[in-house]
């Protein structure tokens, strides 16, 4: 090849590159006058794949119920297992390129911290369905979820430990995810207040399997209970490795997320007796509907997240329906609808930071299911 | 009871399970004097082998296993052959071949991942009940006792085979100087690729009975390798001993920096241990033999 040839062929490829570029950035970024552009970052593969699949139906079937299926694009991104590196390029990419008017989710509290400050600096509202560290509370002045802080369901189970007489915990804990810490302290602080001593603190990073060395510290702690927080797969190992060391001790997961198939799979009969929280699960007509109907249309079972996503997605929908597609105007709607509203997940009223209260009960695993206890 | 026999018993099954890993490591060092760096990921197929074969299509155990670690052994070899072997042809440098080792196993891993996808799996079937064994005082899982003793009988049949056979001499040769190996009439790439085998086929092994005793992830080879690698360099890089002596160590540091320290330490032992052996003693604890 000689140099004309070379410097022809150069020119050539950047000339292709620039025109195809804009090309494909006027296509994605030009259909925004007509429909709503709603996007999402959820956990479509990996070890949240559950809850990420459920949360993505809950809000197809809320477009579909609003009739809007034919006004809204619905774009959702993979974070593959809430990874906030992958959340915060892929929030970028929804709202430079794809001019999306509003996002739903992270699922996870520690992608959703990290995703905040971009979706504040461009005025773009977030509605969450599963991210529930009370460090999201006041974060932000786009920032609404359907799903209540986890304070409240670690103090429902710290409490419950003490009334049934448990005195010396234990504390183990992902110590890379933020909604696990909060929910670790809010347990420890909620337990400590009781009465009830705190003998022991381990903590690992999230991508450990390996936890016998922690197990062992607290077996010699002299704990009477094990409060555990992690992905629900690392709770699993954890009561799994604990029991292998002849641990008979009570463990209680202080975070709700552990309720999901993968937990069975792992545990299997280690887990049986173990503590979690939950969220209630409201005895009304719209949550009954709710569930008939997102079996019916996607042949499973409603995951947990999944109810309060469809609230998310819904009063999004109301709130643009009403009051218009800007940041602002999207708020004032949500502040507007998100007033005793009778959702799918129970009764929303966002207070002045965006969140919402709603109560929490205590389960047992009974033969491989969470039940709820008297 | 006292919680020092528990922490040594964790200590003993983290070092086996380091071991076999840098056990196959070490032997295809040995041979070509370059960090594999697909290792890992060649350990991870095996794991996933008989996910497939046993927990999906539900074959026999025992055939699975045997397929996991044939087929593993055979990723090995296809690597040696379509990869590892034109690059040492073409003279290229170690650094080429490290991260061309790199890059395959970023293919395995995200075929992996693709095939199985990257959510958590189990080998045991968690409605078993799980064998527990007491010795002087900490517990062991039956799983955790059956790598404990592969690691020792693998280490031991690999000396074997290192100072007793035509086999292990030859390897020994192409080791010291590959040049005169091959002046002296041996089929240096042959044998070569069976190293690469037998070293692909352990970690095979290896990546099942962790399948088994913890469960299978596609991106849980690059911590494996970086144990291993850290195993081997400690004990010795390409020294048989030295990779499970290794092992051992670095299961005890990090247990026993756990129980003194706090949980979120443990890697950064691990790699505190590396560094100072790569200043202190590149050679390792044994050296090359």
């Amino acid at each position: 090849m000689n140099k004309i040839t070379k410097i022809v062929l150069a020119v050539g490829v950047v000339v292709l590159a620039v025109v195809g570029g804009y090309t494909v950035y006027n296509k994605q970024g030009g259909s925004g006058e007509q429909g709503i552009i709603i996007g999402s970052v959820l956990p479509l593969t990996g070890d949240l794949a559950a809850y990420g699949e459920g949360s993505r139906n809950a809000a197809i079937m809320a477009i579909e119920d609003a009739g809007m299926k034919e006004r809204v694009r619905f774009i959702v991104e993979d974070d593959k297992g809430c990874d906030p590196v992958l959340g915060v390029g892929a929030v970028q990419k929804l709202i430079t390129i794809d001019k999306v008017s509003a996002i739903y989710g992270p699922l996870c509290s520690s992608e959703a911290l990290s995703v905040l400050p971009i979706t504040e600096a461009a005025g773009i509202p977030v509605v969450l369905s599963g991210a529930s560290s009370k460090t999201l509370t006041g974060a932000g002045n786009y920032v609404f979820r359907t799903i209540a802080s986890d304070s409240v369901r670690a103090y429902a189970v710290a409490n419950y430990a003490y009334v049934k007489g448990f005195r010396k915990a234990a504390f183990v804990f992902d110590n890379s995810q933020d909604a696990i810490i909060q929910g670790k302290n809010d347990a420890q602080e909620t337990f400590v207040g009781a009465g009830g001593e705190s003998v022991s603190e381990e903590s690992f990073g999230g991508k450990d399997v390996d936890f016998k060395a922690q197990l062992s510290k607290i077996k010699s702690s002299g704990a009477d209970v094990v409060f555990v927080g992690a992905f629900p797969k690392t709770v699993a190992l954890i009561i799994k490795q604990a029991r292998e060391m002849k641990m008979s001790t009570q463990f209680i997961s202080f975070d709700a997320s552990v309720d999901v198939k993968e937990f069975f799979a792992i545990g299997g009969s280690n887990v049986e007796g173990v503590i979690a929280p939950a969220m209630v699960k409201p005895n009304t007509e719209e949550a009954k509907s709710f569930e008939t109907r997102y079996k019916a249309r996607f042949g499973v079972d409603a995951t947990m997240y999944a109810a309060e996503g469809y609230d998310a997605m819904m009063l999004l929908l109301k709130a643009i329906k009403t009051e218009g597609v800007r940041g602002d105007q999207i708020k004032a709607g949500l502040l507007k609808i998100g007033n005793n509203y009778q959702g799918a997940s129970g009764i929303i009223t966002f207070n002045s930071m965006g969140d919402v209260e709603k109560p929490a009960v205590v389960k047992v695993v009974n033969n491989g299911v969470f039940e709820e206890v008297k | 009871m006292g919680i020092i026999p528990q922490i040594i018993a964790n200590s003993i099954i983290a070092g086996a399970i380091y071991a076999l890993v840098a056990l196959g490591f070490n032997l295809i060092y040995r041979a070509t004097n370059f960090f594999n760096l697909a290792h890992g990921a060649v350990s991870v197929v095996g794991g996933y082998t008989v996910f497939g074969l046993y927990r999906l299509l539900g074959l026999p155990l025992w055939i699975a296993i045997i397929c996991g670690v044939l087929g593993s052994g055979l990723v090995g070899y296809i690597l040696e052959k379509i990869l590892f072997l034109p690059l040492r042809k073409r003279k290229s440098s170690q650094m080429v071949l490290i991260v061309a080792s790199l890059g395959a196993f970023t293919i395995i891993q995200a075929v992996i991942a693709i095939i199985f996808s990257s959510q958590f799996q189990t080998l045991f079937d968690s409605s078993m009940e799980t064998k527990l064994y007491q010795i002087g005082g900490g517990i062991i899982t039956q799983v955790q006792l059956i790598i404990l003793i592969a690691a020792l009988l693998i280490m031991g049949t690999l000396a074997w085979i290192k100072e007793r056979t035509m086999f292990g001499k030859m390897v020994s040769a192409i080791s010291d100087d590959a040049v005169v190996a091959r002046i002296v009439g041996i089929n240096t790439n042959k044998l070569i690729g069976r190293v690469f085998f037998i070293g692909s086929a352990i970690a095979g092994f290896a990546g099942i009975m962790i399948g088994f005793d913890t469960g299978l992830e596609p991106t849980m080879g690059m911590s494996l390798l970086m144990k291993g690698v850290i195993a081997a360099i400690v004990g010795g890089v390409g020294n048989i001993y030295g990779g499970v002596l290794g092992a051992f160590l670095l299961g005890f540091a990090e247990n026993f920096g756990v129980w003194q320290v706090s949980g979120e330490w443990k890697d950064a032992i691990a790699f505190a241990i590396l560094i100072f052996f790569l200043i202190f003693r590149p050679k390792g604890i044994l050296g090359k033999k």
